[in-house]
């Protein structure tokens, strides 16, 4: 299947530390993808070159087999984009709007039972006589993602689409999500609800303006922690060296003691790490309590990646000097 | 087929902003009020206010105390200056006269002549000086027209006065005539008689009385003979014929010669009959003038400036929607969509052609209904009354577009079309003649819309014409040109990536 997005060192500054730099990155047909990251990470600058809207410094994309900046029409019909902040006349009705919106693609007056079904969806019914002043901030970004719908792209890039919207919704907007994908098309979302990488078939965390993984969501977690995670509860305080002796037994390593009893460990792999450990304490006579597998939340895993990101940056940033007055001595 | 479907697209894209661009508009009741009624309100209560005579100029009379000799009154002021002056006074002070028109107290000063009759006897003008203070320009040209017709009616009135003069010293030739008339009898009496002597004495009666005469009615005879000479009309030497003719009687055919000169003794008399009925100022200013307007302009002046306003607002209209509709997109962000949709440039470009010359026409319609229902007429053809308007604001849509792409917020496009307005009341010929703007000037003129429509319109309405072939070939040049930059406008609009 032909990838939808490639990107090979895809740099993009505005200034030297902000911006997107040296994106390599392939997005297969019919995913999900979701781009998470803080706050100026870079996710709304990555959609904003997918989608031509930005001309890159450096590097090359293609987007459907096309350089974004040079689309054709008929290329562009195939894509939809929703902003991150509403985009609306203040003078027209939220209905107005929409199908303004809907002829922009070609869209005319045939398509008014499909944008009511949209509508009735999204829960807009009641506001679509009002104008966007008199909306909501979550009615108006309904209203651009029924906006975004409408014609049924090949290809979605959804610029925080779920962002002040209530938990019942959302959910209903990603099992949609979900089945325009199994229909067969690619989404790219962004988001800064972390948790909603559960939803996504792969994600990309960036931050400052870096991709740090692109994964799927149990990729992602594998690789945040450097494996899976079992907490262990002893009927007693256990030593530190026989821990020691525990981790060498299974091949793990404590990743952090939770109480005096308690201590929860990275190993290779959670299901056949069990076994492991009830066999070491009925070898080493040690009162295990229970042993099962952690799934840590998508917001530990970010906050570990992120950290991880940091701490490198923060190592890269002390050796430079050294690296540097090394050089100079040399000379 | 999958033209067919691009093509509904296209359709579909093109429809989608003609349907929000009038949206906007129709769905602002007020906003639609006031573009029909303020411009209709406006041009009413111009029409209810305006007056084509400015208000009298308060004149202050300044007669200096040397004025020896000085034979105008201030009631012949009044009746030189008729109703354009309002004469608040006369003094002898020129400096305190001076002062009250810089302190605003009075619009003008007349200061007559310090000694009239010396600078005449001496060859010169006696001068009168106008002083005024007034910065408008129409009006300066206003006061030194009054200035130069008025001394020429108080010119005209001292030589009314002096025929008159001249009428009444030839009442007194009466008793001469009837002198002259006796003898002349008794000269033929003696002649049929044969008594020479009698005839001899009534030749001598006569040519004393006919001196006389002739002295008594010199200034009104030397008027007659003028007159009659400026028009055209050859006047015979009377007084020489009739002496001649009084030499004859003494010879051959003496009683012929004696009643030829009865006769025209009788020529002489109704000569000053005619001249002694004639109004002295007729014969001062035997000449009149009638001006015959054969022009359909409507009896109130402020309907002359209709057809002109109308022109200005919808051209001041379609500019700033057409302004303000891509810079507030800009604003809004919209952009972002169109570049990423598959919207062209033609697309947008005709929908919102479409939907600004529809809404400006309306208003236009609008407007034209209430200038004929307060009679103004279209004298003309009304298809090119039509053109004309739509030709003009297809231009104003056109520079509309062009405006926005040099305005980053509505402010500055606000700006930019207040500017094309002010340039219009100045360069368009809408308050001042196009004839009274130099030929480089004129070259701003022509880039203003407004300039070919008004006088189109002013052709069509007022003088029944149809327009200057020119004047229509220029403005849909003008027209096309513009719409031609507006689609690179446009291009720019929804293709523009950011860098």
């Amino acid at each position: 299947m032909e990838p939808v997005v490639v990107s090979e060192g895809l740099t993009k500054s505005f200034t030297p530390d902000a911006g997107v730099f040296d994106l390599d990155l392939t997005i297969p047909q019919g995913k999900i993808v979701g781009f998470i990251g803080p706050s100026g990470s870079g996710k709304t600058t990555t959609v904003r070159l997918f989608c031509g809207l930005l001309r890159p410094d450096r590097g090359s994309v293609e987007v459907l087999g096309g350089e974004p900046t040079e689309f054709d029409s008929d290329t562009r019909a195939r894509l939809g984009y929703m902003p991150q902040h509403a985009i609306l006349y203040p003078d027209l009705t939220l209905a107005q709007n929409l199908r303004f919106a809907a002829s922009l693609y070609g869209l005319g007056r045939g398509v008014r039972s499909r944008l009511d079904d949209l509508t009735d969806f999204l829960d807009l019914g009641d506001a679509m006589d009002r104008r966007p002043p008199q909306a909501s901030g979550g009615e108006q970004r309904r209203l651009m993602l029924a906006a975004t719908l409408a014609h049924a792209p090949e290809l979605m890039f959804l610029d925080e689409p779920t962002a002040g919207i209530d938990p019942v919704l959302r959910r209903r907007i990603w099992d949609r999500l979900h089945e325009i994908s199994e229909a067969g098309a690619t989404l790219i979302v962004t988001t800064q609800y972390v948790g909603e990488a559960a939803d996504c078939d792969y994600v990309a965390v960036l931050a400052d303006g870096r991709m740090l993984l692109f994964e799927t969501p149990e990729g992602l977690r594998r690789a945040a922690y450097d494996g899976e995670l079992v907490d262990i509860v002893f009927g007693s305080p256990v030593p530190s060296d026989t821990l020691d002796s525990l981790n060498r037994a299974i091949g793990g390593q404590t990743l952090e003691r939770i109480d005096s009893r308690t201590v929860r460990l990275v190993v290779d792999d959670a299901g056949t790490a069990g076994p492991a450990i009830a066999r070491w304490g009925e070898e080493q006579g040690v009162t295990i309590d229970e042993s099962e597998a952690y799934v840590p939340s998508f917001d530990d895993v970010f906050v570990k990646v992120v950290e991880r990101h940091e701490d490198e940056s923060q190592d890269e940033t002390e050796t430079a000097p050294d690296v540097a007055s090394a050089r100079t001595n040399g000379r | 087929m999958a033209a067919d479907q691009g093509l509904r697209a296209s359709v579909a894209r093109t429809s989608g902003f003609l349907a929000r661009e009038l949206r906007g508009v129709f769905r602002q009741p007020r906003l639609i009020l006031t573009l029909i009624l303020a411009p209709f309100a406006i041009l009413l209560i111009f029409g209810l206010g305006y007056r084509t005579d400015p208000p009298p100029f308060r004149t202050l009379l300044v007669l200096p105390s040397d004025n020896a000799g000085f034979a105008v009154e201030e009631e012949d002021f009044d009746e030189a200056f008729g109703d354009a002056i309002d004469l608040v006074g006369t003094t002898t002070d020129v400096t305190d006269a001076r002062a009250q028109l810089r302190g605003g107290d009075v619009d003008i000063l007349i200061i007559g002549p310090g000694d009239a009759i010396t600078s005449i006897e001496e060859g010169e003008r006696a001068e009168f000086l106008v002083v005024h203070s007034e910065a408008d320009p129409v009006i300066r040209s206003s006061i030194t027209l009054l200035a130069r017709l008025s001394v020429d009616e108080l010119n005209r009135l001292v030589l009314t006065e002096v025929v008159a003069t001249g009428q009444s010293q030839a009442e007194e030739a009466d008793v001469t005539i009837d002198t002259l008339r006796d003898s002349t009898t008794s000269l033929v009496s003696a002649l049929e008689s044969e008594d020479a002597a009698a005839a001899d004495e009534a030749r001598d009666t006569i040519l004393d009385s006919l001196n006389r005469l002739e002295t008594e009615t010199i200034a009104s005879g030397a008027l007659l003979e003028a007159v009659g000479e400026a028009l055209g009309t050859e006047q015979a030497d009377l007084f020489a014929d009739l002496r001649t003719q009084l030499e004859a009687t003494s010879g051959d055919s003496a009683i012929d010669s004696a009643r030829q000169f009865e006769e025209d003794l009788a020529t002489l008399e109704d000569a000053l009959d005619r001249l002694l009925a004639i109004d002295p100022d007729l014969l001062v200013r035997p000449f009149g003038v009638t001006v015959e307007d054969i022009s359909t302009l409507p009896d109130s002046p402020a309907l002359y400036y209709a057809p002109g306003a109308l022109i200005i607002l919808v051209q001041h209209l379609a500019i700033t929607f057409a302004s303000l509709s891509l810079v507030r997109e800009r604003q809004l962000g919209l952009t972002e969509l169109f570049r990423v949709s598959p919207l062209k440039p033609t697309e947008i470009l005709v929908g919102k052609f479409i939907a600004f010359v529809v809404i400006a026409g309306t208003v236009a319609a609008v407007l034209t209904g209430a200038m004929l229902a307060f009679g103004l007429a279209i004298r003309g053809d009304p298809v090119f009354f039509v053109l004309t308007l739509v030709l003009v604001i297809s231009a104003s849509v056109g520079l509309g577009f062009v405006l926005s792409a040099v305005s980053k917020t509505d402010t500055q496009a606000v700006q930019y079309t207040m500017i094309v307005l002010l340039a219009s009341i100045f360069f368009t010929g809408f308050m001042i003649p196009l004839g009274q703007l130099v030929p480089a000037v004129r070259v701003v003129s022509y880039l203003i819309p407004g300039t070919y429509g008004i006088e189109a319109l002013e052709d069509i309405m007022f003088g029944g014409l149809t327009p200057n072939r020119l004047v229509i070939a220029g403005l849909t040049l003008y027209a096309l040109v513009l719409l031609v930059v507006s689609w690179f406008v446009m291009r720019r609009h929804v293709r523009t990536t950011d860098t």
